[in-house]
């Protein structure tokens, strides 16, 4: 029986962490695209479906929280699980996240990979909450 | 309510009283002096009459005992002489005149009319008022020559009544009265003249009694020496000297006031704050200079002089709307912020360039002649401030991410060597370059943290040692290289025959030109070139590295080598950097005494030239 893998979208502009995050998905069972900025998130986005995107916060021209917000505007994504990788946890006023955006969770960095597994996989049961 | 009982001055009256009185008193004395004359000169008369009737009555019983019948009318004329009578007689028993100064009378039939009066002895006072109306006092007295009675003498004395006594008097009294009379008018004048100043004083008085205001009222010095003219005149001075005090004391302090307004005005103008004041209404009442500037308002608000009409005068919300972008929800305008501080910062574009001022409003509190502010407020460029601010933050931003990247990458691909199943050899190797290379650039940027740490606090050392120059640069070379193929782009080299072994901190230039080709590849987009050329001369090394890359603005073209500054190009911006490359490598070269220059043009490329001087 082959189990429905799950679509995950890596937005990551450094090479060797989406490199990393994507091996370690792959290896998890998921199926993965990745993509180097936020516009090519968004038109990915607009031609396909995934169930999760995994987003870096600090990226040049649209940030991973601009991205979120892009992406709740299309339809298809609404109610997409949404997980923040950031350098700058503290700053970031995750409560509003998660209620406005449906955010479900924001890593920090430097993250564990099996950790973010986790996450991913808690992320796809619970669901989007927004 | 006084003014009819003040109708008579008061000094008149005395004076008045004073000569009444005086007049008065010299009346009764007069009259007093002539009775108590006229009863000592009675009483006197009287004794004397006495006297005289006795003597003459003696006489007269010698005479007639002598000659019983001589004449005795002389004796009689002798006798009325001697007591200053005015008759003399002598009256038988029988009743008829026998002897009478008066010859006429002798043998008369002598009347008895008349009242006893007194009784001495035998001599007997009567009186009466005889046919002529004389009012005439009698004395009589028994004769009795050698036992025998004959008849009474009698002497008879005129009264000389009060008004004979006025009337001879009168003579004399114009004379009598002169004296005291000059007296009592000198006294009066005296007086009149003591009282005068009194007198001057009440009438004045009587003014302020009667004037609905006392400070209208024109009060004047009087003359005079006594207390209460000198008095009253020091009141008055003091009156006048407190009122002309107390407008020169309006006037002191309206100078001073105006002295300190004109010296805070200057000082108020001299401030690169603006600094305004506003009404009630939210209406100007006063601008230094730099804040009508910041309002562009055509003048400074600096009036004192006269109220300015306050149609013509703007609202400062109104004013902040037209030149500063003030949005409708700032708090400025919130209606309960009124009486609370309230800070704000308001943007707007200006020449292409943003400007940023911060506007404090804060309400003034009304004390001793608060006048009609009733709030005050300052404003502040702090655009250079904002931007510092901006690029610090910038920075903190890039440095957290600097080094977190790297550790993240550490992290996740350690683990994943460390927890993953399956890895082919291959790929660990690769993992495993992947942690090495991150640790490199982890190590560079904390180096780099370290420097400008120490460029901060000034304690940037260099090492100075002898170097292979050309084995340095070709370590740089060797370092950019991969990735200069990376980006595909030209790359030329042009390095001198003779090199010479410099002395210099080999490490740190390294690093400088390092950021200069590293800089060059950064923005200088694919399959652009990128050109390295070394320039020896007596004096001096000369690296130049020339780029055909996105190049520099004219007006960033100085600020590139601040710390922090990262151009507003949104190509650069694209690049993750510090901003910091540039300042650093400035600061190391100055330190060796050289300098870095750069030639640029915005979207033809750059050229940076670092020159050390040699020896």
């Amino acid at each position: 029986m082959a189990k429905d893998k799950a679509k995950i979208l890596v937005c990551e502009d450094n090479v060797a962490l989406s490199g990393v995050i994507c091996f370690n998905l792959v290896r998890a069972g998921f199926e993965v695209t990745s993509v180097g900025n936020g516009r090519l998130a968004l038109d990915a986005c607009e031609k396909g479906s995934f169930d999760l995107v995994l987003s870096d916060q600090q990226m040049p021209m649209m940030t991973g929280i601009q991205l979120c917000e892009n992406l709740r505007q299309l339809p298809a994504h609404k109610h997409t699980p949404f997980i923040l990788l950031t350098a700058k946890c503290m700053e970031i006023d995750f409560i509003r996240l998660q209620e406005k955006l449906g955010v479900s969770k924001a890593l920090p960095k430097p993250f564990s990979p099996s950790e973010l597994v986790a996450c991913i996989e808690e992320a796809l049961a619970v669901g989007c909450k927004v | 309510m006084f003014a009819s009982k003040l109708q008579i001055r008061l000094p008149r009256r005395i004076t008045a009283y004073f000569l009444l009185f005086g007049m008065a008193a010299l009346l009764w004395l007069s009259v007093a002096v002539v009775y108590i004359a006229h009863s000592v000169s009675e009483s006197r008369s009287e004794s004397a009459s006495l006297r005289s009737v006795g003597q003459a009555g003696d006489r007269f019983n010698l005479a007639y005992l002598r000659n019983k019948s001589a004449d005795f009318q002389p004796l009689l004329l002798e006798i009325r002489a001697q007591s200053r009578a005015d008759y003399c007689a002598v009256v038988a028993d029988s009743g008829e005149y026998l002897v009478h100064t008066t010859s006429a009378y002798k043998g008369k039939p002598a009347g008895e009319q008349g009242n006893v009066t007194d009784r001495w002895g035998e001599v007997v006072e009567l009186q009466f008022v005889d046919d002529d109306g004389k009012a005439v006092r009698e004395y009589r007295i028994p004769l009795k020559p050698g036992g025998k009675s004959l008849g009474t003498l009698r002497l008879g004395f005129a009264q000389t009544s009060i008004w004979g006594y006025l009337a001879t008097g009168a003579q004399f009294a114009p004379f009598a009265l002169f004296g005291p009379a000059c007296c009592m008018v000198a006294g009066a004048v005296l007086v009149n003249r003591m009282v005068r100043p009194v007198a001057d004083i009440e009438h004045q008085l009587y003014q302020v009694a009667t004037s609905p205001s006392v400070e209208s009222c024109d009060l004047r010095e009087v003359p005079g020496v006594g207390a209460a003219a000198m008095g009253w005149n020091r009141v008055i001075q003091q009156r006048s000297s407190a009122g002309e005090s107390e407008s020169l004391q309006r006037r002191i302090r309206k100078t001073v006031e105006q002295g300190r307004h004109s010296r805070l005005d200057t000082v108020l103008n001299s401030m690169p704050d603006g600094v305004a004041t506003t009404d009630a209404d939210g209406r100007l009442t006063y601008t230094n200079l730099p804040m009508a500037v910041l309002l562009g308002l055509p003048g400074a608000i600096q009036g004192g002089d006269g109220a300015n009409d306050s149609e013509g005068v703007p609202l400062m919300t109104e004013q902040l709307t037209k030149k500063w972008n003030l949005p409708e929800t700032d708090p400025l305008l919130a209606v309960e912020n009124r009486d609370r501080t309230v800070v704000t910062e308001l943007t707007k574009e200006e020449n292409g360039q943003r400007r940023i001022t911060r506007v404090a409003r804060h309400p003034i509190y009304i004390g001793e002649g608060g006048g009609q502010e009733s709030h005050v407020w300052t404003i502040r460029d702090v655009t250079q401030q904002k931007l510092a601010e901006e690029m610090r933050d910038q920075f903190v931003d890039t440095a957290t991410h600097e080094l977190r990247t790297p550790l993240a990458n550490i992290k996740a691909y350690a683990e994943t060597l460390a927890l993953a199943d399956v890895i082919d050899v291959e790929q660990q190797k690769q993992f495993l370059n992947t942690i090495n290379s991150e640790a490199t650039r982890l190590a560079r940027f904390v180096d780099d943290l370290l420097s400008v740490s120490s460029m901060e606090l000034g304690s940037l050392s260099l090492n100075k040692q002898v170097t292979d120059l050309r084995r340095m640069l070709n370590e740089v070379l060797a370092k950019i290289r991969p990735q200069v193929e990376e980006k595909r782009l030209a790359f030329e080299v042009a390095l001198p025959e003779k090199m010479p072994e410099p002395e210099m901190d080999k490490d740190k230039i390294a690093t400088v030109l390092v950021n200069l080709l590293g800089n060059a590849v950064k923005y200088t987009p694919d399959n652009g070139r990128v050109v390295f050329r070394v320039n020896i001369t007596d004096k001096h090394i000369e690296v130049s590295v020339q780029d055909t890359g996105v190049g520099i603005a004219a007006d960033e073209l100085d600020k590139v080598f601040e710390k922090f500054y990262r151009s507003n190009d949104p190509r650069v911006q694209e690049q993750t950097g510090t901003g910091l490359g540039l300042a650093l490598s400035q600061e190391v070269v100055r330190l060796h005494g050289g300098k870095i220059t750069v030639e640029s043009e915005i979207n033809k490329g750059s050229t940076f030239t670092m020159t050390l001087p040699l020896g």
